[in-house]
């Protein structure tokens, strides 16, 4: 199981919508696919039309007093399944806190899975926590949305320094752009000049677009209502570029 | 077989119980009304019709069932969206995914952990289409207050194909509840309200068996182990016509694989069932008249002639990642030249197999040779041991060959020269054969057990000499690589040191040799084969 976490440490840039449709596309392609809605606000589950409901809460599942395989669901769509958020999940640093070693804890939390998914998304809230750390050390990839503004930019600078401190090992961080409106002169501009400076910028950007918006509405993935679209399209080749990474990531080690 | 003991399903039981979406389904009656079902559920349950859509279901299994002799069974569905593969264990869905194309092959998987799973059941067995079944499907979802789905229900019409009658059959029309994880008290409503409706059956998952049974076929009606059923006192010619009959019914199910090359096994059990054939002549002598013996032995011996070189090329080919692996990684990629080579041999081998196969002479053996297995026998045969009761034939055989072993094996000590292993490999063979044809005559376990002592030993000298000839063969094939200037001096180099690999392990097989025999002719298993076979001792009852 390959675990791939949507994480900035900025709130509102696209993650939850990065790993429904990142996820389904996946599933799509015949992987078996598994979203974890690690954000208390449970934005994943509701574009799946899930509860953000979990049976016991955070507490029993890190605790593993619930075995995760009883609280997954099955999406609308084949192969895609869903782990939905819960909000007790507010207080998952906490709990993670009073674990012995909150890493090796999520690990074994997720083993009884990890067979049986080929990709894991771990949707994450904003923000660097405890919650975060874990991810980060537990994932193969962090698939990181970027506005191209400025701000972003330092954000950006900011998570990468804090992987380096980590200490990661194999960790592939995949910056993308996210949110593009080239009619913005800044936009244009750091789209033109952060590849040089940032050589593992993922070379697929997401536009700001009025049907990714809308998924809100629809309640499904973009890419299962508007397949053919342009945003559905940014995605794709977005989703195909980051499994080549992974590839590349594992031909090495 | 060595894997039959390692369950695939232990292998996965993960995977299955973590799947709970595990269908339940139901069969209609013949005369059932759907429509009105349909408005009848559709007033407890929220449902909503999707688009119908139409699967071609085919179910796929080598030509002597592995899957399904291990609980399993594989289909693939085509549909509009595409191919799909699934892999039911004990009638559940334990894998299913798309696929590009239709794998022949075990290697054709790329899904890694089905095919680890496949690998030691398939081997280098094709799988071949089994069953085929039509069907148009009616689509139902059942959706929650956030019109989420939490259950789907589908409504199958099925006809089965007859491919060889060019013909259809309707089966009864199913249903089938597909739960979403996580939702189960919707199932349990559904499957409580299904199985409660007047008419309307449990049915299992896996439809192969009515499909099968629609074209008069069953499940596992090919399997390479012979399954002869004797009577102890049975007429030793009735018995070897018996034995016999199994053994053409072997050879002519092989014959259309082997001709389409198939797969390798093919042309295998068609070999062995020729070999069996030989033996059994030569062996059970004087219970048909000699003239017998002699009009077929020899024409028998020509298809084993015929169809040699092409198994053993197909030995090499299915050696050849073998091959690769014993050499160092850095020249491993030098020998593929030597599989063009092989495979170009055995393609022009087996077209004039076929050609051979094509002959008067083949049709007229295999006419001549039915019609005397299924001619009725003479009351007062002209043979001697035609009336003889063939547990005392079998047991005087087999203990006479079983005699000879060991005085042929005892013999051989570690200058004596390869024949002699040959000689004493063929006596093992027809041992074998012998104790085959009579299994049924024996208590079971124990000549099981004895058939594994033997078996020990058949390795041991099979190795020896298959290692000898393909180390020979190889010597050839790189002379006339050589001379033809065909291939780089690397492969010659890489099948050089494949040559002294493979005679570095004849020299370890041979030197094995001595403790292989002293296991199989040790005291206690000699008390063994005494008291199954020895008529002088006296047999307890089987
Ligand atoms: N490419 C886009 N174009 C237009 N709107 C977008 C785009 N991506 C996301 N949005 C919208 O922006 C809002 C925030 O997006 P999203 O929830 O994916 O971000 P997030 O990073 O997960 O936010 P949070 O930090 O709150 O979890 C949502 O309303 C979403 O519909
Ligand atoms: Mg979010």
């Amino acid at each position: 199981m390959r675990i791939l976490a949507t994480y900035s440490i900025k709130g509102g840039v696209g993650k939850t919508a990065a790993a429904v449709n990142l996820a389904y596309l996946a599933a799509l392609d015949g992987a078996q696919t598994l979203v974890w809605d690690l954000d208390p606000q449970g934005a994943a589950s509701f574009y799946f039309r899930i509860k953000p409901k979990v049976k016991g809460g955070g507490r029993k599942l890190i605790h593993r007093d619930r075995p995760i395989d009883d609280l997954i669901k099955g999406t609308d769509y084949d192969r895609l399944d869903l782990l939905p958020s819960d909000f007790s999940f507010r207080h998952l640093d906490l709990v993670l806190d009073q674990t012995k070693k909150p890493t090796r804890q999520m690990l074994s939390v997720l083993k009884p899975v990890a067979d049986e998914y080929d990709y894991l998304f771990l949707d994450c809230p904003p923000n660097i926590s405890l919650l975060s750390e874990c991810v980060i050390e537990i994932a193969d990839a962090i698939v990181s949305p970027v506005i191209p503004t400025t701000l972003s930019i330092r954000t950006l600078d900011q998570l990468t320094r804090f992987i380096e401190k980590n200490d990661c090992g194999n960790l592939e961080m995949m910056p993308f752009f996210s949110m593009v409106d080239r009619r913005k002169n800044l936009h244009r501009e750091v789209i033109e000049t952060l590849p040089e400076h940032c050589p593992n910028l993922l070379s697929a950007l997401i536009p700001y677009a009025s049907d990714i918006e809308r998924m809100g509405i629809e309640r499904a993935p973009l890419c299962s209502y508007s397949g053919k679209s342009r945003s559905a399209k940014a995605y794709r080749l977005l989703w195909d570029e980051i499994k080549r990474r992974l590839n590349d990531s594992r031909a090495v080690c | 077989m060595g894997w039959a003991n390692c369950s695939l399903f232990e292998m996965h039981i993960n995977r299955v119980s973590s799947v709970s979406t595990d269908p339940l389904n139901f069969e209609c009656p013949a005369d059932f009304e759907i429509e009105p079902f349909i408005k009848e559920l559709k007033k407890k349950f929220p449902l909503q019709e999707e688009s119908e859509t139409s699967i071609h279901r085919t179910y796929c299994d080598t030509f002597d069932w592995r899957l399904y002799a291990q609980g399993g069974t594989l289909d693939i569905e085509s549909s509009d969206s595409g191919l799909r593969l699934n892999w039911r264990q004990e009638g559940a869905i334990s894998d299913t995914r798309r696929i590009d194309r239709p794998p022949r092959f075990v290697w054709d998987f790329s899904a890694v952990a089905l095919r680890s799973r496949l690998e030691p059941v398939l081997e280098m067995r094709a799988l071949l289409p089994q069953a085929e079944i039509e069907c148009r499907c009616r689509r139902f979802k059942w959706l929650n207050r956030d019109r989420k789905t939490i259950l789907r229900l589908y409504i199958e019409r099925n006809r089965v194909l007859d491919p060889d009658k060019g013909q259809s059959y309707e089966l009864n029309s199913r249903i089938r509840v597909l739960p979403v994880k996580g939702y189960h008290k919707p199932v349990q409503r559904m499957a409580k309200a299904l199985a409660n409706h007047p008419g309307l059956t449990p049915a299992s998952e896996c439809q192969l068996s009515a499909a099968l049974s629609a074209i008069g076929r069953r499940p596992l009606d090919y399997s390479s182990k012979l399954a002869i059923r004797l009577e102890p006192q049975m007429r030793s010619d009735v018995a070897g016509q018996i034995i016999l009959r199994h053994l053409l019914a072997a050879l002519k199910a092989n014959e259309a694989g082997l001709r389409a090359d198939l797969d390798s096994e093919f042309l295998h059990d068609f070999r062995v069932a020729v070999r069996r054939t030989r033996s059994a002549l030569g062996q059970l002598k004087g219970i048909f008249p000699p003239e017998v013996v002699d009009r077929f032995a020899p024409r028998f011996a020509w298809l084993g002639r015929i169809t040699g070189p092409t198994r053993d090329l197909d030995v090499y080919l299915l050696n050849f990642d073998d091959y690769k692996a014993s050499l160092p990684v850095s020249i491993r990629d030098d020998l593929d030249p030597l599989y063009d080579f092989l495979k170009a041999r055995q393609k022009q081998a087996h077209q004039e197999m076929v050609k051979a196969l094509d002959s008067p002479d083949y049709r007229q053996l295999i006419d001549e040779w039915s019609d005397f297995l299924l001619a009725p026998l003479p009351e007062k045969p002209s043979a001697p041991n035609a009336l003889v009761p063939i547990q005392a034939l079998a047991d005087r055989r087999i203990w006479r060959i079983y005699l000879r072993i060991l005085k042929q094996g005892r013999a051989i000590g570690a200058g004596t020269p390869a024949e002699a292993l040959h000689e004493l490999r063929k006596q093992c063979k027809k041992l074998r054969y012998l104790m085959e044809f009579f299994q049924s005559l024996y208590p079971k376990d124990r000549i099981k057990r004895l058939i594994k002592i033997l078996k020990g030993l058949q390795d041991n000298l099979g190795d020896h000499q298959d290692l000898e000839v393909q180390e020979q063969t190889l010597k050839a094939f790189s002379r006339e690589m050589m001379e033809s200037r065909s291939v780089p001096s690397e492969t010659l180099l890489a099948m050089g040191l494949l040559v002294q690999d493979l005679d570095r392990r004849r020299r370890r097989a041979r030197g094995e040799f001595a403790d292989r025999f002293a296991d199989f002719a040790s005291a206690d298993h000699q008390a063994s084969f005494r008291a199954l076979f020895d008529s002088r001792q006296h047999r307890e009852e089987p």
